[in-house]
C-alpha cells in the first residue's frame, strides 16, 4: 500500500485469533436437557398435540368436544328454519309472517293451517307447492302460483326432509304459536307418500289429508 | 482447488475495500435515515395531530420506514460486510471479483431505497419485518445471492483449511438469508398462501431473521474481537461449537408470539425454542467471561467495548424473551411495548453495537486512515445510553401497560397514558442514538474522503514526478 | 470443525426442520380451510367481504394501522352457565324434579325472579342431568358457553379469534400491538359510519385524550356549495371547520370505514365454542346499509338545484 501519513493504526498484533480445546462444562448440557424437558411436559399440556382444531386454552380436541352445544333440540331446529324461512318463503309471505295482499299471497300468522294439530298439510304444501286460491281466516287468497319451494331444496332426500322439517317448525312456532318440533322422519314419511306427483297441491287437495 | 499461498493481511484488507465502502457506507446512510423517521414515529405519540396532513411520515407508515431502514438498510448490509471480511482474513485469501460484490452491494442498497419509497407511498406488504414490497424485494434477494456467491468462492480458495469459529457463523448466515427470504417473498407476495398460514410464514420469517440471522452475525464478530483485541484464545471452540448449534436448532423456531390466531402447538413450540435459547446465551456468558476476565485489557471506549456491550445486551435480550414467552407473563406483555422494547435490546443494543465495533476496527485496516478514538468513544457513549434509554423504559411502561390491560375494569385509555412516562425516555433514546448515528456516518464518509483524497494526492504526485523526472517513483 | 460440510448440513437441518414446522405443516393443516358451518345453526362462515370493504382492507394495510391494532381477541378459559328460564306451568314438580337431580339447587328461592343463572358447571355434558329434569317437568332451561379473559371482558369480542376468521382476507394482520384497542370485533362495537368517519379525521373530538393520530389525508376540505353535502362531517368545537368550509370524506376513508364496519368473529364455531346472542328479528345487515345511508345519490331535482357539488 501506498506511504501514507495518517497511517498510524496499529497492525501490530495481526495474527488472527485462535480457540482453546478446553471441553464444554458439564452443566451446561445438564441444564440443556432439564429444559428440553420441561419443555416437553409444557408442549404435552398445552401444546394440544398438533391438531389444527386445538387452540388455547382448550388442551385437546376432547376438550373442545365438551363445550359444543347439543346437537338437535328445538332451538337447533328453529335457528336453521329461520334462515331457510328467510331464503325461501319471506320475498312473499313476508319476514313477519303477514303475508302480502298485493301479490295475493296468504299470511301465516294465525293461519288454521299453519296451526292444525299435525304439520302434515304443511309439509305437503311446502314440498310441491300451491295452484289455485285458499282460503285462511275465512278470507281467500289467490296468488295463482305457490312454487314447489320444498322439492326444488338443494340436497338429497334426506337433506330436503330435514330442511322442511325445519321450516315448518320455525313457522308453527313463529306463527302458530305451537313449540313442537317437527321431526325430519316425519317430513321423509310424509314425502315418501307423495313423491310421484308433480302438480302442485290445490286447496281440495289438501283438505281431504287429516290436518 | 489449488492452494493458494497465505496473503498478507494488509493485501486481504485492501482487496476489500470498495465492497466495504460501499456496504458500510449505504449503511451509515440508512442508519441516519432510520433514525429520523423512527423519532417521527415517537412524535407521533407525543402530538398526534402532527403528521395528521402528512401521510408519509404518520405512523402507520414513519414506523414500517424505520424497521425497513434499520434492517435492511443498516443491519445486513453491514453484518454481510463485516462477514465478508472475516471470511477473507480468517481464510488468509484476498476477496474474490470485489467489483462484483461492490455492484451486488449497490444493488442492495437500490433495493432499499425502492422499499422505502413504496414504504412511504403505502405499497407496505403489511407484514411485520418484511413491509416492503414484492419488487423491492426480489432486488434485495438478487443483490445479496450475488454477494454471497463471491463470498463462499473466497472462502473455497483459502489456503488456511482449519475453520475457526466466526466462519462458520458467516457461512451459515450466508446460507440462511436467501432461503428465509425466498420462502417469505414466495410463499407472501408470489403466490400467497391462504389466511392464517400468511401470518405463520410471516412470524417464521421474522424470527428466523431477528433472532438466528442477527445472532449469527453479530457473534461471528463478537467470537473474533473478543479474543483478538484482548489478546488471548477463544475459550473455547466447543463452547463455540456448542452456541452454534443452539442457535441454529433453537433459534430458528422461535417468532411466533403467544397470542395468535394459530393452533395452539404453534404457539407453544414457538414459546418452548425461547425458553431453550437461554442455553446458548449462559454459554455466551461463559466464553465471553473466560476470554476476557484476566485480560487487563481497558477498552477505552473503542472496538472491544463495543462489542463487550453488544454481548452483554444479547445475553439480558435472550432472556427478557425467555421470561416474556413464559405464558403468565406473556399474558401481561403480549400485545405491549415490551416487544418494541426487547427488540430494539437485540437490534441496538447488541446488534448494531456489535457492528460499530466491527466496522471501527475494520475501517482503518481497509482504507488506511485511522479514526480519531475520541470521536468512537463519544460515539460509544451516545448509542449505548440510547440504546439503554430505549429499550429498557420500553421494557417497564409495556409491563406497566400490560399490567393495566389485563385488567378489564381500567379503561382503555389508561393503558395508554400508563406508557407515556417510559415512552419519553424511549424517544430520548432515539434522540441519542439519532446523534450519535450522525456521528458514525461523519467517521466512516470521512475515512472514505480521507482515502480517495490521499489516492488522488499520490496519484498527481506520481503523475508530477513522472513528468520531472521521467521516471516512475 | 473442520469441515465446511459439517457446517451447511447444520445449517441445512435447523432450517428444513423450522421450515417443515412452521412453514409446510400449517400449509397442510390451514392452508385450503374453506368456508366451515357454524354451531349450531350451521350457517355458512365466513363470509367474503363486499367489494368497498376489500378496498378498505387495502387502505388498512397501506396505512399501517396493523402497528397499533390488534385483530385477535384472546380467552384465557370458558364457563358454563345453566340459567332457569321459566318454571312451567307446575313449579312446584319442576323443583321437586331437580331436587331429586341436584339438592342444592331444587330450593323455591332459585326459582324467583326468573331468568337466572343457577349455577356453573364444567362442560356441557355436567348440565344433563340438571336440562333433563327442568325440561321433563315443563320448565324451560338452558346451557350457555362463555368464553372468559381480558379482552372478552373488555367487549373485544365474545370468543377467541381463530384460523378460520382469516381465511379470505389477502393480507392478513392480526397485529401484536395495542397502542390502541383490538379491531377484531369493531364492526358489531361501534357500527355507526359516522363516528368511524369523524374519529378518524378527529380522534380527540370522539374520544377525549386519545393518542390516535389524526388522519386529516385521509379527508378533502372544500368550500361549501349552495347546500352542504350529505357525507360532511358534522364536527363542532374545535374540530369544525371554518365558516363555508366543509369537510367530506375521500374514497379511501369511505372504503376503510366500509372495511372496519365489516370487522366480525364472533360467529360460534368448533373450534372455538359460544353460545350465540339471540338473533336479532330484523336483517343484520347494518354493514352496507349504514355505510350506505351515509353516502347518499342526489336526486335529479336536487342535483339540477345545486351548483357543483354532486357526487
Amino acid at each position: 500500500m501506498n506511504a501514507d501519513p495518517k497511517q498510524s493504526c496499529s497492525v501490530a498484533s495481526e495474527a488472527e485469533p485462535t480457540a482453546t480445546m478446553t471441553p464444554m462444562p458439564v452443566w451446561i448440557l445438564g441444564l440443556m436437557f432439564t429444559l428440553l424437558f420441561l419443555g416437553a411436559w409444557y408442549f404435552d399440556l398445552y401444546g394440544g398435540w398438533f391438531e389444527a382444531k386445538v387452540y388455547a386454552p382448550y388442551s385437546s380436541v376432547a376438550d373442545v368436544q365438551r363445550f359444543q352445544p347439543k346437537k338437535g333440540g328445538i332451538a337447533d331446529t328453529l335457528a336453521r328454519g329461520r334462515k331457510l324461512y328467510a331464503d325461501n318463503c319471506a320475498v312473499c309471505h313476508m319476514e313477519t309472517g303477514v303475508g302480502n295482499p298485493a301479490n295475493g299471497c296468504p299470511p301465516l300468522v294465525d293461519s288454521e293451517w299453519v296451526k292444525s294439530p299435525s304439520p302434515t298439510r304443511m309439509i305437503m304444501l311446502i314440498s310441491k307447492g300451491l295452484a289455485g286460491p285458499i282460503t285462511v281466516n275465512g278470507k281467500v287468497w289467490n296468488s295463482g302460483v305457490m312454487l314447489a319451494v320444498g322439492d326444488s331444496l338443494p340436497g338429497d332426500e334426506k337433506e330436503k326432509a330435514e330442511k322442511i322439517a325445519a321450516i315448518a317448525t320455525y313457522v308453527r312456532f313463529q306463527f302458530g304459536k305451537i313449540e313442537v318440533e317437527t321431526k325430519p322422519a316425519q317430513a321423509l314419511t310424509i314425502r315418501e307418500s307423495i313423491k310421484d306427483r308433480t302438480a302442485n297441491f290445490t286447496e281440495a287437495d289438501l283438505l281431504k289429508v287429516e290436518p | 482447488m489449488t492452494a493458494t499461498p497465505p496473503t498478507s493481511p494488509s493485501k486481504i484488507d485492501s482487496s476489500c475495500r470498495l465492497p466495504l465502502f460501499a456496504l458500510f457506507g449505504g449503511a451509515a446512510v440508512w442508519l441516519v435515515l432510520s433514525s429520523l423517521f423512527g423519532l417521527a414515529a415517537s412524535m407521533t405519540f407525543h402530538k398526534p395531530s402532527m403528521f395528521a396532513d402528512c401521510a408519509m411520515f404518520s405512523y402507520g407508515r414513519a414506523y414500517p420506514a424505520w424497521s425497513h431502514l434499520l434492517v435492511y438498510g443498516f443491519a445486513i448490509p453491514s453484518g454481510l460486510g463485516v462477514g465478508l471480511w472475516l471470511l477473507a482474513r480468517l481464510g488468509r485469501v484476498e476477496l474474490a471479483k470485489p467489483f462484483l460484490i461492490a455492484v451486488g452491494a449497490k444493488l442492495w442498497h437500490l433495493g432499499v431505497l425502492v422499499g422505502l419509497v413504496a414504504i412511504s407511498a403505502g405499497q407496505t406488504s403489511g407484514y411485520e419485518w418484511f413491509e416492503l414490497p414484492r419488487y423491492a424485494a426480489v432486488i434485495l434477494f438478487l443483490a445479496f445471492v450475488l454477494m454471497a456467491i463471491w463470498a463462499f468462492v473466497t472462502y473455497s480458495r483459502r489456503p488456511e483449511k482449519s475453520l475457526y469459529p466466526s466462519q462458520w457463523f458467516v457461512l451459515a448466515s450466508l446460507f440462511w438469508f436467501p432461503w428465509i427470504l425466498s420462502t417469505a417473498v414466495l410463499l407472501l407476495q408470489f403466490f400467497p398462501v391462504r389466511g392464517v398460514v400468511q401470518v405463520a410464514v410471516a412470524w417464521w420469517f421474522a424470527g428466523n431473521l431477528l433472532n438466528v440471522w442477527l445472532t449469527l452475525s453479530g457473534l461471528a464478530v463478537t467470537f473474533y474481537l473478543l479474543p483478538k483485541l484482548t489478546e488471548r484464545p477463544l475459550q473455547s471452540h466447543y463452547l463455540a461449537l456448542f452456541v452454534f448449534w443452539t442457535v441454529l436448532i433453537f433459534g430458528s423456531w422461535t417468532g411466533i408470539p403467544m397470542h395468535s390466531p394459530l393452533p395452539a402447538w404453534m404457539s407453544t413450540l414457538s414459546s418452548a425454542a425461547t425458553v431453550m435459547m437461554i442455553v446458548p446465551a449462559l454459554a455466551i456468558v461463559t466464553i465471553v467471561i473466560k476470554t476476557c476476565c484476566g485480560a487487563n485489557k481497558p477498552c477505552g471506549g473503542g472496538p472491544l467495548c463495543y462489542s463487550k456491550f453488544g454481548a452483554w445486551c444479547l445475553v439480558l435480550a435472550t432472556f427478557v424473551a425467555a421470561i416474556a414467552a413464559c405464558p403468565a407473563v406473556a399474558r401481561v406483555t403480549d400485545f405491549t411495548w415490551f416487544t418494541h422494547g426487547h427488540t430494539t435490546l437485540r437490534l441496538y443494543g447488541f446488534f448494531a453495537m456489535t457492528m460499530f465495533g466491527a466496522i471501527y476496527y475494520i475501517l482503518p485496516r481497509i482504507s488506511g486512515v485511522a479514526i480519531c478514538p475520541r470521536r468512537i468513544k463519544g460515539h460509544f457513549w451516545l448509542a449505548m445510553l440510547g440504546a439503554l434509554l430505549l429499550a429498557l423504559p420500553m421494557i417497564g411502561a409495556g409491563i406497566k401497560q400490560g399490567l393495566k390491560l389485563a385488567d378489564a375494569n381500567v379503561p382503555f385509555l389508561d393503558t395508554a397514558k400508563a406508557a407515556m412516562m417510559g415512552f419519553r425516555m424511549g424517544t430520548l433514546g432515539e434522540l441519542l442514538i439519532a446523534i450519535g448515528s450522525l456521528i458514525f456516518l461523519a467517521n466512516i464518509l470521512l475515512s472514505i474522503v480521507t482515502y480517495y483524497r490521499a489516492m488522488a494526492k499520490t496519484a498527481y504526485a506520481d503523475a508530477i514526478a513522472i513528468q520531472l523526472t521521467g521516471v516512475k517513483p | 470443525m473442520k469441515s465446511s460440510s459439517i457446517v451447511f448440513l447444520a445449517a441445512f437441518i435447523a432450517l428444513s426442520a423450522s421450515w417443515g414446522g412452521f412453514v409446510l405443516a400449517p400449509q397442510l393443516q390451514l392452508g385450503r380451510a374453506d368456508q366451515t358451518k357454524t354451531v349450531p345453526a350451521e350457517e355458512k362462515y365466513p363470509l367474503a367481504r363486499p367489494g368497498l370493504a376489500q378496498q378498505g382492507a387495502e387502505v388498512y394495510r397501506s396505512l399501517g394501522c396493523v402497528y397499533c391494532h390488534s385483530q385477535q381477541v384472546g380467552q384465557n378459559g370458558v364457563k358454563v352457565e345453566v340459567v332457569l328460564l321459566d318454571a312451567g306451568t307446575n313449579a312446584d314438580n319442576t323443583i321437586s324434579a331437580l331436587a331429586k337431580v341436584n339438592a342444592q339447587l331444587g330450593k323455591p328461592e332459585n326459582f324467583i325472579g326468573l331468568p337466572k343463572k343457577l349455577t356453573e358447571v364444567a362442560d356441557i355434558g355436567a348440565a344433563d342431568s340438571i336440562v333433563k329434569a327442568v325440561t321433563e317437568s315443563g320448565g324451560k332451561i338452558e346451557v350457555n358457553v362463555i368464553p372468559t379473559g381480558a379482552d372478552i371482558s373488555r367487549g373485544w369480542g365474545k370468543r377467541r379469534t381463530v384460523a378460520q376468521d382469516f381465511i379470505y382476507d389477502s393480507v392478513v394482520q392480526p397485529g401484536t400491538r395495542r397502542a390502541g384497542p383490538d379491531l377484531a370485533n369493531v364492526g358489531s362495537r361501534l357500527a355507526d359510519a359516522n363516528w368511524q368517519l369523524r374519529h378518524l379525521y378527529a380522534p380527540q373530538a370522539e374520544i377525549k385524550g386519545s393518542t390516535m393520530p389524526a388522519y386529516r389525508f385521509l379527508f378533502e376540505k372544500r368550500k361549501v356549495g349552495k347546500v352542504t353535502s350529505a357525507d360532511a362531517l358534522k364536527l363542532t368545537g374545535e374540530f369544525a371547520p371554518p365558516a363555508g368550509f366543509e369537510i367530506v370524506p375521500t374514497d379511501d376513508a369511505r372504503a376503510l370505514v366500509a372495511y372496519l364496519l365489516s370487522l366480525h368473529a364472533e360467529a360460534p364455531l368448533f373450534e372455538s365454542p359460544v353460545t350465540p346472542p339471540p338473533a336479532p328479528a330484523a336483517s343484520t345487515n347494518t354493514t352496507i346499509v349504514a355505510v350506505r345511508a351515509e353516502i347518499k345519490n342526489y336526486t335529479a331535482s336536487e342535483l339540477l338545484s345545486v351548483e357543483g357539488t354532486a357526487k
